[in-house]
């Protein structure tokens, strides 16, 4: 696994914290949303606490590809 | 009708005490003398239309005892803003002369004559506001029709914690001054000073910001704080939540808590001394301050008041018929028979249409073990505009990780998916505006 891909994973990781879930096991193909446990708000958080943990939000910046799996959101970082 | 009051406690007890801050005092005698030397001294321009942008101190109740024999039109504004803002005050509101710092014979003069002026008056800068600030005009008797007068307060002691250049200042200049009180002022803004000044000048009479109160039991020494006489803790400027009131009559158990909602405009509004957050709603059928009807439309507090401001000043760019109904901007909700305050307007986040106050989310996590205080505020998202964001202040000893856990179950339990913290901070304590307020933006 990358450097980046595994700091997404951390972070993703927090924001079950946040509500007190466990997370399931993640991995690069794991798909965003329900599946896993995610609601919408939840992906906004994602994207808030990797731009603290990046410096940078490439949804801020305008066109972001199709987003699907976490290995799709860990390479608009690395 | 100020200085006519200083002149009268004076004149029956020559040494009574007005106002001390830290070391520095001034008896009613002291204060009524520095007061005719300024107006006898004053350039003409002093007479006009006056900015006074002095701090806190026996200087200023002098100057605005001056002011007042002199029927000028004293307009209030903040000693910390800056020289831009002034000019700016001065340009909007044709200031003939401004006096700042603590030197009020040192007057600035920005006129070469003055037109003449109808009346005295006391124009506060009303505060939080975007663009030129507004100057909601009231006089002296405006600012004391709803001061209680009454013996037992005669030479009592009270602390003076707000700026005067606010109503809720002013508010507690006036119970003070109008019922021959002495008024004491902390040396600086450190808790310590504050502990210092309620317990060194037997304070009775304490008013001040929740956020205030907070910050000094969270860091003031709790042994002397148990020293403090005090008989009347009171809380107004932002709304008023259940724990607060409930460690205060811990810390105090002796003293009457009492809290008070009142606005630059409208003046003193309501007050509710059950101890219980929010007010009764049988006070929108009959408010027992006298004078002040109430109602509620869109879920924001109306009020039609008689301690309200003349208006705006003639020369405010905002201009408001203030005789009818007066929209507050206050957000306030129902339950079972009680009106709760639920944000302003404008400090409403809205997480993808979901609007969320921040202080329902400020009690939630308030009510959490090892959460000493904490700040709600709007962190901007890019997929949904805005998403909250809190900063807590942890009691001492408590662990961080600990508590972020506490504070992320009882959010996930109690709160909705919109109304809950995803960006919490710990930090070592809350930022307060001058007023003593929680700042949000």
């Amino acid at each position: 696994m990358s450097a980046t891909l595994d700091r997404v994973i951390d972070q993703i990781k927090n924001v079950y914290a946040n509500k007190g879930a466990t997370p399931p096991a993640l991995s690069s193909e794991s798909v965003l949303g329900p599946e896993i446990g995610l609601e919408s708000l939840d992906l906004a958080e994602i994207v808030v606490r990797l731009e603290e943990e990046f410096g940078n939000d490439p949804f801020a910046e305008g066109m972001v590809p199709n987003i699907r799996t976490i290995g799709d959101l860990s390479n608009l970082y690395g | 009708m100020l200085h006519q009051t200083i002149e009268r406690i004076a004149n029956a007890d020559a040494q009574r005490l007005c106002v001390t801050r830290g070391a520095e005092t001034r008896t009613y005698t002291e204060a009524l003398a520095r007061s005719g030397e300024l107006a006898s001294s004053w350039p003409a321009q002093m007479r006009g239309r006056v900015g006074v942008f002095m701090p806190n101190g026996p200087e200023m109740v002098a100057a605005l005892a001056a002011l007042d024999v002199l029927g000028s039109q004293a307009f209030l504004g903040s000693p910390f803003w800056s020289g831009e803002e002034r000019t700016s005050a001065a340009e909007i509101y044709a200031l003939d002369a401004w006096i700042d710092d603590d030197d009020a014979s040192a007057v600035r003069i920005l006129t070469e004559t003055i037109a003449p002026s109808s009346s005295g008056a006391v124009t506060i800068f009303t505060s939080g506001t975007t663009g030129a600030p507004k100057a909601a005009r009231h006089t002296w008797a405006s600012l004391a029709s709803p001061v209680r007068v009454s013996t037992r307060f005669e030479a009592s002691n009270w602390l003076l914690a707000y700026p005067l250049h606010l109503y809720a200042g002013l508010q507690v200049f006036s119970q003070a001054i109008f019922n021959g009180a002495s008024l004491h002022i902390p040396a600086d803004a450190e808790v310590d000073s504050i502990v210092n000044a309620l317990v060194d000048r037997r304070v009775q009479y304490a008013s001040a910001t929740p956020s205030y109160w907070r910050r000094i039991l969270l860091t003031g020494d709790a042994d002397k704080l148990a020293t403090a006489p005090l008989e009347q803790i009171t809380l107004g400027g932002e709304p008023i939540d259940q724990p607060i009131l409930d460690r205060l009559a811990n810390v105090f158990p002796s003293a009457k808590i009492l809290h008070i909602y009142a606005s630059s405009e409208m003046g003193r509004i309501l007050a509710v001394d059950d101890g219980l957050a929010g007010f009764p709603a049988s006070y929108l059928d009959a408010n027992p301050e006298s004078g002040v009807s109430l109602r509620i439309e869109d879920g924001q507090l109306l009020v039609r008041s008689e301690h309200r401001m003349s208006g705006y000043d003639d020369r405010c760019p905002v201009q408001t018929d203030v005789s009818g109904w007066f929209s507050t901007g206050d957000l306030v909700e129902v339950r079972k028979g009680r009106v709760y305050f639920v944000g302003r307007e404008s400090e409403i986040i809205n997480v993808g249409g979901n609007k969320v106050s921040p202080l329902e989310v400020e009690e939630v996590v308030r009510s959490v073990g090892g959460v000493a205080d904490c700040r709600v505020f709007a962190v901007s998202s890019s997929i949904v505009g805005q998403m909250v964001g809190c900063e807590i202040v942890l009691d001492e000893g408590a662990s961080d990780d600990d508590v972020r856990k506490a504070v992320a179950a009882a959010c996930a339990g109690r709160l909705t998916p919109p109304q809950r913290p995803r960006k919490l901070q710990v930090v070592e304590s809350i930022g307060l505006s001058i007023a003593g307020k929680v700042v949000r933006s």
